[in-house]
């Protein structure tokens, strides 16, 4: 990935507002080009009534009031120099976004959703959950906490990213992610966590040789990210790697956090979740998910 | 709407098997004979109420249905079962646990394991929607709604059927004979097929009886196969455009590894039926279960899950796939069968019964035929199916336990039964609510453009004119 050129904004409305989008605006500078607006018309919501059968009136008049909105959106982005369309389906919500992420060839798919918790933390919906495991495309999560509030923080979003990495396949597309944001970020912490497993199963040995060679991809990692103009400092954290993530995104004042993913883990993932789910879950930050490539784009 | 359809499922077939826990930790022990001799009729008013409210909700307020339709179930249930314990305790208890655990689960297991395989399945690619190849598709489907069930039936080739015609003029009738035969009448050859013959074979009807109907339905099916095709062919000419050319996408089937859970849940339905009384049984909260039946459930949610499993999410979602239907159809049930209880145990009754009148004047099998299938038709066929089968028995062989009763039916008065069953699968096609996949299809039609009738549209240009006359003809043949 050299540039973010094509991003996809699918928006329920009251989930995510005009406001993140504006926000999303900084990538102008990495490249953006175009943005595709999307509302999906649930099909629970206006099929397979029993009486009515498809309710022809509530979708037609879904879709109306999506696209008078949608044009004041479109006009305001072309004021700020970028192009932009929406599309309006009838559908599953996760299956249309994913679909329409693959068709359309976008090179992020903006998800999220207001839902601040009597705890002060910030769960995630079903259908961000679901494209967050299922996309091919990377996944910004956008998050709001308080009434109407968009908590995307300050002017750019992007200026202070965390990247956490594993070294493994999918951390270095997130890497790749990180790289074509570069022209809009000015500062990346790159991080790496042992975690309490390494701890538990390698000899002191092991786990002394482990940080040697971390450090060492970490610094060759931050050169690469030096040379194009980002200030780029790596970090060491140990235990579990979620909550180390996450406490590193508040200590170093990020803005977004950047992680690879493997998308789907099978049975286990059904139970307990990947690390970056679950920190893009309970992330106050937005999250940037980088999946691996595949050979089938919506599956 | 909820973004965990399968979690509400489960809570709601779990609903049944909770709600009967419960009740047995406070109910009393006493049992009790001949109980439908004492109920009243009164005790029939939540199951009317909750037919009504099947029947009316979604036509006077459609979309506090739509949102609602599980409270306005669990509120028919609560009318029901929190005066029926207080009454009758020990006895009510025992029928309440009774009917979730050997017919609601089961039945509900079906659906949706059939629903959920069925629903794996893509086909893809398009056919020119000539008259033959419109021919052909009906008789296809037609003749797999008796294994796949028809939603699955019906579900598996309303798109192809669709994407065929996109390019004609007149398309409503199409679906409306689409609807007629495969939603309906194709499924009346197997338990499988449609919902009533499932609860007659959870009730000890053997699965192969239902092949006693391939002669009604070969009847009914054969005219209705030429009527259409001659309407069919008479529009095509009359067509100012012809097929468009074949764009190279051949017809293919993705997904096609759930024809193996298919087979599994074939051969789950029809293995408990054979070994139903070899297996022997096991007792669960007081309710005998045969080995056989409870190996099958187990098997068809095997069957399901390895389904959703193993199938990409990606061909559900281009299948149109939702839980929606599948989910009402529980909420609904778990209130159907419980307060259909009262009212069979009167039937069972037979003259002895405060339904005597009924029984009285329901004699004849047209009389079956006709007033099973005309409530199937407004009501849900599969309950109406239960009440009219259980009327033979009480008509035939009061105070007799079911499933002998049954046997003896079969064995002495099978016209009845033909009639009952008949009745219920093939005039649950008389309107859209008679069965399930009737409104689904027609809600895909419409998405995909077609204009479909009314609701009584359906009724006085479709059902009147084509429907009835054939099902006259069925009287005079087999039930006079």
């Amino acid at each position: 990935m050299d540039a973010i050129r094509k991003v996809l904004f699918p928006t329920k409305f009251e989930d995510l507002s005009f406001r993140c989008l504006e926000r999303l605006l900084p990538l102008k500078t990495a490249g953006l080009e175009e943005v595709i607006l999307l509302f999906v018309v649930d099909r629970d919501e206006v099929a397979y009534n029993l009486f009515r059968g498809f309710d022809k009136k509530l979708a037609d008049q879904l879709r109306e009031e999506a696209r008078i909105r949608f044009e004041d959106w479109e006009k305001r982005l072309v004021e700020e120099g970028i192009r932009a369309r929406h599309r309006i389906e009838v559908g599953s919500p996760e299956g249309k976004i994913l679909e329409l992420g693959c068709e359309e060839e976008v090179d992020l798919v903006v998800a999220g959703r207001q839902h601040a918790h009597v705890a002060d933390t910030v769960y995630l919906g079903g259908t961000t959950m679901a494209v967050l495991r299922r996309s091919a495309v990377p996944v910004l999560v956008c998050k709001h906490t308080g009434e109407g509030a968009c908590d995307l923080p300050g002017a750019n979003v992007f200026e202070r990213v965390l990247l956490a990495t594993d070294f493994s396949p999918d951390s270095e597309r997130a890497l790749g992610f990180v790289r074509a944001l570069a022209p809009a970020a000015k500062a990346v912490d790159v991080v790496h966590v042992i975690t309490e497993r390494d701890f538990r199963r390698s000899p002191p040995d092991a786990i002394a040789e482990a940080e040697a060679e971390a450090k060492e991809r970490m610094e060759a990692i931050c050169q690469d990210l030096r040379g194009l103009g980002l200030e780029a400092d790596p970090h060491l954290l140990a235990g579990h790697t979620a909550e180390a993530v996450l406490q590193a995104a508040q200590d170093y004042h990020s803005t977004l956090i950047v992680m690879g993913t493997k998308g789907r883990h099978g049975i286990r993932e059904m139970w307990v979740g990947s690390a970056s789910h679950r920190v893009a879950e309970l992330a106050p930050t937005p999250v940037v998910l980088v999946p691996l490539v595949r050979d089938e784009c919506y599956v | 709407m909820d973004k965990r359809p399968l979690g509400r499922l489960l809570a709601a077939v779990a609903l049944g098997t909770l709600f009967a826990t419960t009740a047995w930790a406070s109910g009393g022990g006493e049992g009790g004979a001949g109980l439908g001799s004492e109920l009243a009729l009164y005790w029939g008013i939540p199951f009317l109420g909750i037919l009504l409210s099947i029947a009316l909700f979604p036509l006077l307020a459609p979309r506090f249905w739509h949102h609602h339709f599980g409270k306005v179930s669990a509120f028919w249930a609560l009318a029901l079962a929190v005066p029926f314990l207080i009454a009758y305790r020990g006895e009510a208890l025992h029928q309440i646990i009774e009917i979730y655990l050997a017919d609601y689960v089961p039945f509900i297991i079906l659906l949706w394991s059939l629903y959920t395989v069925a629903g794996g399945i893509l086909v893809t690619g398009s056919l020119a929607g000539t008259p033959l190849v419109n021919l052909l598709l009906l008789v296809v489907g037609t003749a797999i709604a008796s294994w796949v069930g028809t939603t699955g039936a019906a579900m598996l080739l309303i798109r192809p059927f669709l994407r065929a015609n996109a390019w004609r003029k007149r398309r409503t009738y199409q679906v409306v004979f689409f609807i007629f035969l495969v939603c309906n009448v194709g499924g009346a050859l197997t338990p499988l097929g449609d919902p009533p013959l499932f609860l007659g074979f959870l009730h000890g009807v053997p699965f192969f009886w239902t092949f006693k109907i391939l002669p009604p339905m070969l009847l009914v099916s054969a005219v209705l196969l030429a009527v259409f095709f001659l309407m069919d062919w008479y529009y095509y000419r009359k067509e100012e455009g012809r097929p468009p050319a074949p764009d190279g996408s051949k017809l293919r089937i993705e997904g096609g590894h759930n024809l193996l859970f298919l087979a599994g849940v074939v051969a789950g339905v029809l293995l408990s039926g054979v070994l139903h009384t070899r297996l022997g049984t096991v007792n669960l909260l007081g309710v005998t279960l045969s080995v056989a039946g409870v190996g099958r459930d187990v098997l068809l949610v095997v069957m399901g899950g390895l389904s959703l499993r193993t199938t990409k999410r990606a061909i559900r979602e281009r299948n149109e796939f939702t839980w929606f239907p599948i989910v009402e159809v529980a909420y609904l049930f778990a209130g159907i069968f419980v307060t259909m209880i009262p009212v069979l145990e009167i039937l069972k009754a037979g003259t002895q019964g405060h339904l005597a009148f009924l029984i009285e004047a329901v004699k004849e099998p047209l009389h079956y035929f006709w007033v099973t299938g005309g409530l199937s038709s407004f009501l849900d066929n599969a309950p109406t199916y239960l009440v009219f089968l259980n009327t033979a028995l009480g008509n035939f062989f009061p105070g007799v336990p079911e499933r002998q009763a049954i046997l003896n039916l079969i064995q002495h008065q099978e016209i009845y039964l033909e009639a009952v069953a008949a009745g219920a699968v093939f005039m649950g096609a008389n309107t859209y609510i008679g069965n399930a996949p009737n409104f689904m299809v027609r809600s895909i039609a419409e998405e995909a453009g077609v204009e479909m009738p009314s609701f009584f549209g359906y009724i006085l240009k479709y059902s009147l004119v084509f429907l009835v006359p054939t099902f006259v003809l069925v009287t005079l043949v087999f039930f006079r």
